[in-house]
């Protein structure tokens, strides 16, 4: 090799070492960034003839685990179902505790009131005890119901909202991709596009359970549960929501070939699955199991209501009012017209000749307490209706924390195994700084060394 | 195992996090004194908690509902006591008014008191408590006797259920106390006595005394029905009272915490929060940026 050649060949070690540099640079400077893959550099000998021509610089290349990577988006998914799915379900907790005023207290204050009845039947203060008390229980139903729906149409709003992010997620993603295929039509990794890529697939996922599969040209399918949300040649799926038509619940809709395919049962994760299952789960079930108890508790004392006296000595009239099915019969609850606000006609006697004085109507009234077989088709009390569904709520909830905690556990674990494969260590890059600028005072000594021997041999001539 | 900066500062992060939540519901125990505030902090226990809070407040209601009861049945029986008194003084009025030896204007004076007696004993019969007439069965919103001495109550009395299925009374029969349906009516044999006397007819007189025996015996009756009526609602009381206390500890235990156990967690957690605290504050670790590496 001549020396000219020597001196191109150290030319493409400053370059290579330069570039070495930029490369540990930017891993150094993204040390923090979220959802950043360190890259390394790669190089390889030049070869014109064996003497060798120098160094390549081959670009730069991210390190990463794919199977990892698809794991954590997995796992992603499922921390955020369980944190948002433990969230919604948080207003039981709240409508379900123990607190002075709730549907717990009210219930135990009606029950309690119809006991004084039984003692004093033609105490007019008594009776309107019991008024005021099933008017109480009334609001409670009612209040209940109320926060139940609120929570209800909380998560429907949220479900508009997360959907409306996702559309915009999956246009960047198919954009991303276009772009990728575009950039690497040349061989070369578009690392930076492909990192943001990387970060945006992570969003969604804790959106919607995912799964990705990139093709051999850079672009990246995303697909839920089987159904195509990007395609690899960029093409997006459209996704919207309309109201389910026997129940007026959201679903989730995707555009296929110009019809509108209902996807809410592949929607089983992420924050969107999290907020569906609360939905659809704990929260309707709490719900079906509120009206089911306002239902038989207006059932059952309207039966025995209605079969005694008020001390106006007239019968027939129901307790409570609400609708004829369980469904709607909480919300609906109210202290029936057909009582009003008299307190005379509170149904406390057997006989209307005794209509004053007569507390066996209110013994069988206050008795229904403790019937094991006024409640859940007759199996069960009303105070082990509410018992079971508190139990019930809080088991939902419970669970949805259970799964939040293990699910971010699984998570973390993942993302230090990521973080190990793919995350920056600065020492690392210090070690990488020092090989490189050593790398590059080699070169430009080469280059000193033959300017040297070139500029004797030019001396040597004169 | 390759370790890169993102995972030292995740772990820290996480230890923090973890450590402060664990040191908040510590703190939220120890200051509330309660280990279940809510449904799912142990959705058993609270479903247990809910049925032992209404047995606890039933049973509350129950004692105080028997307390009042048996508190009423006292007065029934100090209004015996009195009609027992009522009795006794004519059953002496008729011992006096027997004696041969007594003037016609003297069984006329003893057949006043006789009828002034009379009006008091229709006024304890037909004696109300808290507005109610206290003889009359169910139907206490009207005398237990007319003017004659009729009883026109009702026969049936006032139960109440001081516990599950267990009914006590807390009325007495007035129509037996006062001899309706079999006994010896006062109010006739004071008619008979107060007739007797004003007509001068000792020995119609004498023939009353064996009445008073029987009226006698009906008030002791009702005496000792009212006793045991006492002792009844004394007990229920007591026994719902048990009930409440029982109830009441078993919901402490289910919901309560110890608040020696409260007190040692949250020393744990602080504990815990402290050290977090203490590896957080000794980030970034040695590297060879600070050792003037690179």
């Amino acid at each position: 090799m001549s020396l000219f050649g020597v001196l191109n060949s150290a030319s493409t070690g400053l370059h290579a070492q330069g570039f070495g540099m930029s490369v540990t640079s930017q891993n150094a400077q993204n040390a923090t960034t979220e959802g950043y893959t360190r890259r390394d550099v790669r190089l390889a000998p030049l070869a014109y003839s064996n003497m060798g021509g120098g160094v390549e610089v081959r670009g730069s290349r991210r390190i990463m685990d794919s199977f990892l990577e698809r794991r954590l988006i997995g796992a992603t998914a499922a921390e955020s179902e369980g944190t948002a799915r433990q969230e919604a379900l948080g207003v039981l907790d709240r409508v379900l505790a123990e607190m002075p005023g709730g549907l717990n207290a009210s219930l135990d204050d009606f029950e309690a009131a119809l006991i004084s009845l039984t003692d004093r039947p033609a105490s007019a203060e008594v009776r309107l005890g019991v008024l005021a008390a099933a008017e109480r229980l009334s609001t409670s139903f009612a209040q209940t119901a109320r926060e139940l729906q609120f929570a209800h149409d909380d998560i429907e709003g949220n479900v508009a909202v997360e959907i409306e992010s996702i559309a915009h997620d999956l246009e960047a993603i198919g954009d991303l991709g276009t772009r990728i295929q575009q950039a690497e039509i040349h061989g070369n990794e578009a690392s930076d596009l492909r990192d943001q890529r990387t970060q945006l697939v992570r969003e969604l996922s804790e959106k919607l359970p995912i799964n990705t599969v990139e093709s051999d040209n850079g672009g990246l399918n995303v697909l839920l549960g089987g159904l195509s949300l990007v395609s690899a040649d960029g093409q997006v799926a459209k996704l919207s929501t309309r109201p389910d038509p026997a129940t007026g619940d959201l679903q989730i809709v995707r555009q296929n070939a110009g019809l509108d395919e209902d996807i809410t049962a592949h929607v089983d994760g992420g924050r969107l699955g999290g907020l569906l299952a609360a939905r659809d789960g704990a929260l309707a079930d709490a719900n079906a199991a509120l009206d089911q108890l306002a239902f038989d508790m207006a059932a059952a004392y309207n039966t025995v209501h209605s079969a005694g006296f008020g001390s106006d000595g007239v019968g027939g009239r129901d307790l409570f009012s609400t609708t004829a099915t369980a469904t709607g019969a909480a919300a609906a609850f109210v202290v029936s017209t057909d009582v009003g606000g008299d307190p005379d006609r509170l149904a406390a006697a057997t006989d209307a000749a005794l209509a004053a004085g007569d507390n066996r109507n209110a013994l069988a009234l206050a008795a229904l307490a403790d019937d094991k077989t006024v409640a859940l088709g007759g199996t069960e009390s009303l105070q082990g209706a509410l018992s079971r569904m508190i139990g019930d709520a809080g088991q939902s909830v419970r669970v949805a924390e259970l799964d939040a905690a293990f699910a971010a556990d699984f998570a973390d674990q993942l993302q230090a195994m990521r973080d190990s494969v793919s995350g920056v260590s600065v020492d690392e890059e210090m070690i990488s700084l020092s090989k490189f600028q050593r790398g590059y005072s080699a070169s430009l000594r080469v280059v000193q060394t033959a300017d040297q021997m070139l500029q004797e041999l030019i001396n040597l001539k004169r | 195992m390759r370790v890169s900066d993102s995972m030292i500062t995740g772990l820290v992060t996480r230890g923090v996090n973890m450590a402060a939540e664990d040191q908040y519901e510590a703190q939220t125990v120890a200051t509330t004194g309660l280990k279940v505030q809510k449904p799912s902090d142990d959705p058993i226990a609270a479903g247990r908690a809910r049925a032992t809070t209404s047995v606890e407040r039933r049973n509350a209601t129950v004692a105080t509902m028997a307390g009042t009861a048996e508190g009423r049945l006292q007065e029934v029986d100090s209004t015996l006591l009195q009609i027992g008194e009522v009795v006794s003084r004519v059953r002496e009025l008729a011992v006096l008014g027997s004696n041969d030896h007594l003037a016609a204007s003297d069984r006329v004076a003893l057949a006043e008191e006789v009828s002034q007696l009379r009006s008091v004993l229709l006024s304890q019969a037909n004696a109300k408590i808290e507005g109610e007439y206290i003889f009359a069965g169910l139907a206490v919103d009207q005398p237990a006797f007319d003017s004659s001495g009729n009883f026109i109550g009702s026969s049936v009395l006032r139960d109440i259920e001081v516990g599950p299925g267990l009914r006590m009374p807390t009325q007495i029969d007035g129509a037996s106390v006062f001899g309706a349906g079999g006994g010896v009516n006062p109010f006739t044999t004071l008619d008979t006595l107060e007739a007797a006397l004003r007509a001068n007819d000792g020995d119609a007189v004498s023939t009353t005394l064996d009445d008073f025996d029987v009226i006698e015996s009906q008030v002791s009756r009702g005496h000792a029905e009212t006793g045991a009526a006492q002792q009844g609602m004394r007990q229920a009381r007591a026994a719902a009272e048990r009930i409440r206390d029982d109830a009441s500890r078993r919901r402490a235990e289910l919901t309560e915490a110890s608040p020696v156990d409260a007190f040692a967690e949250l020393m744990r957690a602080q504990g815990a929060l402290r050290e977090a605290l203490a590896i957080a504050a000794r980030m970034p670790p040695p590297s060879l940026v600070t050792q003037g590496g690179g």
